[in-house]
């Protein structure tokens, strides 16, 4: 088995926060403390305004290792509202990338 | 112990409870076996649409935990320190005094003294009392329930709510096309599927779905977005901020001037008239009065003043070639407008005149044939498919209600002798000089000319209001001009204040008596996920799953909390009226009651709703769609399960909620009730704001602010006692130890006032001044600024002084008194002008 990793489709994310706060829920961490954190990239270039999100783990993030050994997703991954992360082999997540733009891979651990 | 698991309901969706030893330990989305959802199949353009095997919560959902930590929660009975019933009441020091903690005994003897008191000298008219909306969820327990029937065995003076989300909606749309019994917003019935199907262009106007999530919805439809920016639909946003659901499909932005879109819309219909893009023959048949309005944008009435693209440029700063570009895209591809509906909480409908750009809305789309396919006026929030004919309550329909169901023996809250009446909006006024009146019965659902009802206050026979019981909420944030609330509380026209809630919200501490109410965690209950029933009918279909849940008890009340209808128990047991007030039911006796009047009874037994928590209602499996407004588009009859449409199943059923049944370009109900009125004429106008970019005010202050709806709690709820909401930096940022509520600023103003992201400043006006973060951002325009207005938090650095300035972010201090317009009762929080300035310039200087 190969390193896994957090697989993030940022055309997609609305930048809603939801993985933020159900990781810090799945981890107790009290406030100040994240394991993973949504930016938001505002450009204001090419006369037009884009705005993207992209949620960065942290070091903090564990990949949900209690989940992920019960076969569950990690928390961030379920409850994302616009279903644009995934979680898995790293070799696998590099195929989605291949036919996908906008996305990027962290290998966190 | 070893781990419990209960189930519960909170507005941003159903949950799971996991408690040990007494205290929660997580909260999670509610936990239903995958093989027990049973997902529906869009089937549009060769692929298959579904939705995910879980349940959505919003944001504020997932930090439900946060609220069980005693931050800011209200755990004792509480009496001001110089508050003495029998003594000196010193009304003046309210929201100034400290508190001191004091029995339940001592606390319920006061009130129930007071109540008694005032009913035997004065008359139950005497006392008023109001909630705030959904600071908690469920049937047994939630305002409409106990309260209602509680203040009603009173025979209180009620105070009327105004539609505060969605005002032009509900004082102008229902004049154009009905829905008076949706408080304006149109059916959503299978509006998904066809927008997948047939839809090529959406603009959103003045609309925000992914943050105002359909209202409590969760985040249900944000996978429905996905879906349609996948499909490659174009879409188009109109608002002066380039708001998240714009961020996240990456739309074209027209960001008009607040104020300016009804000008913007005239500017639309005045190309599709003018190069004949409209449909004529929808026109000449389902709609009326279609003439006046066409002389009124081409200048032919109006003194020769053509609504141009030009002259909307002016107006809005929006193009003129813009505009004429979006309106040939508009007419020439199958567009929804996305403009409201469980969404429609911009700036726009709650802004003077508002009732002329929702008219404005609702005509645009007749052009277009509202109602054929993929021309629909939708939020992108609700439409899914369900099964919308199984009953269930919900707490704002008479059948869900504990005073007027028919589950009650006695109907306290249809009893009240009380004829009187007050308004939201109004109330501080009505306090303070003793007299008020006002137009509307607040919301208007049962009859368009319940608008036309004018209201005075104090009714003949009856008294003025000198107790004040109120309940949940914070308005300090959320309504108009709100300095006058601080001086309204310190009346001595108000002999007697409680306050009952869980959390300090922002008016608790201008109470003379504090008591500590539970949440719908810490008792039993039950409840359907969004669907509140009332005016907003079959909201279940926000969801992508019908779900019932038995709302279990999960951990003891807080300190010393208790649930709400126990505390009504209480005061009635010293009324001498308990019998009368509880039938000899408990809560859950209550609860049960309600679950045996439902269609769910059928097929589930009571007794394995309790154990088990929840029960989902499954989508048929031969589903029939029926989208919104096709058999009206059709000429056929409403076919739809819009249960509060009254013409549905009589003879007129193919006719819309207006005068004619047709779509009124000029309103017949204004008409013949109010022909005179040149601020909500019979066609719609374009009237310049009283307070806006033209208007003399703007010299003084030159920044226009709105502030629509929050991304991040809900309303108020959710605000200042949640620790991991406020870490978001996009709903409070930190600074020096203290949380700041945001407002955005373009670079240009704020270099102009030597401002920086981040620095503290000051928003003031001659009504207000309002401490927040500055935010520079390209994502407002010039000359705009952005900030939600549901603070719930106040906390002026001088309490109890009204016009002090305000740390905590309440910038609806700022905004005016002054209504939509004189016979439109609605509030106008995005007409408001204020200047900006540094505030550690002031401190250090
Ligand atoms: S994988 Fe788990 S620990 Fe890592 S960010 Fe997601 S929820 Fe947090
Ligand atoms: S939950 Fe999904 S959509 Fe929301 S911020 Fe996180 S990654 Fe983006």
């Amino acid at each position: 088995m190969g390193r896994k990793g957090l697989f993030i489709d940022y055309e997609f994310c609305t930048g809603c926060h939801t993985c933020e706060v159900a990781c810090k829920q799945e981890n107790s961490y009290p406030a100040g403390l994240w394991g993973i954190k949504v930016n938001e990239i505002v450009l204001e270039s090419l006369d037009k305004v884009e705005i993207n999100y992209l949620p960065f783990p942290t070091e903090l993030c564990n990949l949900c290792a209690n989940r992920t050994v019960n076969g569950e997703r990690p928390s961030c991954v379920k409850h994302c509202q616009a279903d644009c992360m995934k979680y898995g082999e790293l070799t696998e997540l590099v195929k989605e990338m291949e036919n996908k733009p906008k996305t990027v891979l962290f290998a966190p651990k | 112990m070893a781990e419990q698991v209960f189930t519960n309901m909170t507005n941003g969706g159903p949950i799971s409870v996991y408690v040990k030893d007494g205290k929660i330990v997580r909260i999670r989305p509610l936990q239903v076996p995958e093989e027990e959802l049973k997902p529906w199949v869009i089937e549009a353009g060769g692929k298959r649409y579904s939705p995910p095997k879980a349940f959505r919560l919003a944001p504020p959902g997932h930090a439900e935990r946060n609220r069980f930590e005693p931050h800011n929660r209200i755990l004792y009975p509480l009496k001001r320190v110089d508050f003495d019933p029998n003594g000196e009441r010193n009304p003046q020091n309210r929201g100034k005094s400290d508190y001191v903690r004091i029995s339940w005994d001592e606390a319920l003897n006061i009130v129930s003294g007071e109540i008694k008191r005032l009913t035997d000298a004065y008359g139950g008219s005497s006392i008023t009392g109001m909630t705030s909306s959904h600071h908690n969820w469920g049937i047994v327990g939630y305002k409409m329930g106990p309260f209602s029937r509680f203040m009603n065995m009173l025979n209180y003076t009620p105070i009327l709510d105004n539609p505060d989300s969605w005002e032009g909606w509900h004082w102008g749309a229902t004049h154009t096309y009905g829905f008076q019994w949706r408080l304006g917003m149109p059916e959503q019935f299978d509006l998904l599927e066809d927008a997948l199907k047939n839809t090529e262009m959406i603009v959103f106007w003045s609309n925000d779905p992914d943050t105002t999530r359909g209202t409590y919805s969760g985040q249900e439809s944000a996978i429905w977005r996905v879906w349609l920016k996948e499909k490659g639909i174009k879409t188009v946003f109109i608002d002066p901020f380039y708001n998240y659901t714009a961020a996240a499909m990456d739309g074209t932005w027209l960001p008009p001037r607040p104020g300016s879109d009804t000008a913007l819309a005239m500017a639309i219909a005045y190309v599709w008239i003018t190069e004949d893009l409209y449909d004529k023959e929808y026109v000449a048949e389902k709609t009326i009065g279609f003439e006046e309005f066409r002389q009124y944008i081409l200048g032919e009435s109006d003194n020769g003043f053509v609504k141009t693209p030009e002259w909307a440029e002016a107006e809005s700063g929006i193009p003129a070639r813009k505009i004429r570009a979006l309106a040939r895209e508009w007419a020439a591809k199958r567009t929804c407008l996305s403009s409201g509906c469980r969404g429609g909480q911009g700036s726009a409908c709650r802004t003077a005149y508002g009732t002329e750009w929702a008219r404005m809305m609702v005509l645009l789309q007749a052009m277009q044939g509202l109602g054929k396919p993929g021309v629909s006026i939708w939020g992108t929030t609700m439409g899914a498919p369900a099964d919308s004919n199984t009953w269930f309550p919900g707490y704002a329909e008479p059948r869900g209600q504990m005073g007027k169901s028919n589950i009650a023996k006695i109907k306290l809250s249809l009893q009240n002798k009380t004829k009187q009446r007050l308004f939201r909006l109004t109330l501080p006024e009505a306090i303070m000089t003793g007299k008020e009146d006002f137009w509307g019965d607040g919301f208007c659902g049962q009859t368009l000319d319940q608008q036309f009802i004018h209201n005075v206050y104090p009714m003949e026979g009856h008294s003025t209001v000198k107790m004040f019981y109120r309940y949940g909420g914070s308005f300090m944030g959320t309504m108009s001009d709100t300095n006058k609330w601080v001086k309204m509380y310190q009346s001595d026209k108000l002999e007697f204040v409680v306050n009952q809630d869980c959390w300090y919200g922002s008016e608790a501490k201008f109470a003379d008596i504090i008591l500590p109410a539970c949440t719908n965690l810490e008792r039993n209950d039950l409840g359907e996920w969004a669907a509140c029933g009332g005016y907003t009918t079959n909201a279940h279909i926000g969801n992508n799953y019908r779900v019932i849940v038995r709302e279990q008890k999960c951990i003891e009340p807080l300190g010393e909390s208790k649930a709400d209808y126990e505390i009504f128990t209480l005061l009635a047991d010293r009324l001498g009226m308990k019998e009368l007030y509880t039938e000899g039911n408990n809560e859950d006796d209550w609860a049960r009651l309600f679950f045996e009047s439902s269609d769910i009874a059928k097929d589930i037994s009571w007794e394995e709703f309790d154990k088990r928590g929840y029960y989902i209602i499954p989508v048929p499996d031969k589903y029939e769609s029926t989208p919104g407004m096709r058999w009206y588009a059709e000429g056929r009859e409403c076919d739809t399960p819009d249960t509060g449409n009254s013409k549905r199943g009589t003879e007129k059923a193919k006719e819309l909620g207006t005068y004619s049944g047709k779509i009124e370009f000029a309103a017949e109900s204004l008409r013949q009730n109010m022909p005179d009125d040149m601020e909500r004429p019979i066609v719609p106008h374009f009237i310049p704001s009283w307070e806006g970019y033209f208007s003399e005010a703007h010299d003084k202050y030159q920044l226009q602010i709105i502030m629509p709806h929050p991304r991040f709690s809900f309303h108020t709820h959710y605000d200042n006692h949640t620790p991991w909401l406020n870490e978001i930096a996009l709903h409070r940022v930190e600074k020096e130890g203290y949380y700041w509520w945001p407002v955005r600023i373009n670079p240009v103003d704020a270099k102009a006032r030597n401002v920086i992201d981040g620095d503290i400043v000051e928003l003031y006006n001659d009504r207000g001044s309002v401490l927040c973060i500055a935010q520079v951002t390209e994502r407002v325009p010039a000359g705009v600024l952005h900030s939600y207005g549901c603070s719930a938090k106040y906390d002026p650095l001088v309490p109890g002084q009204p016009g002090s300035t305000d740390k905590a972010g309440c910038v609806n201090l700022l905004t005016a008194s002054k209504l939509l317009s004189k016979h439109a009762a609605g509030m106008t929080p995005n007409s408001c002008l204020c200047e900006l300035r540094k505030w550690e310039d002031l401190r250090n200087g």
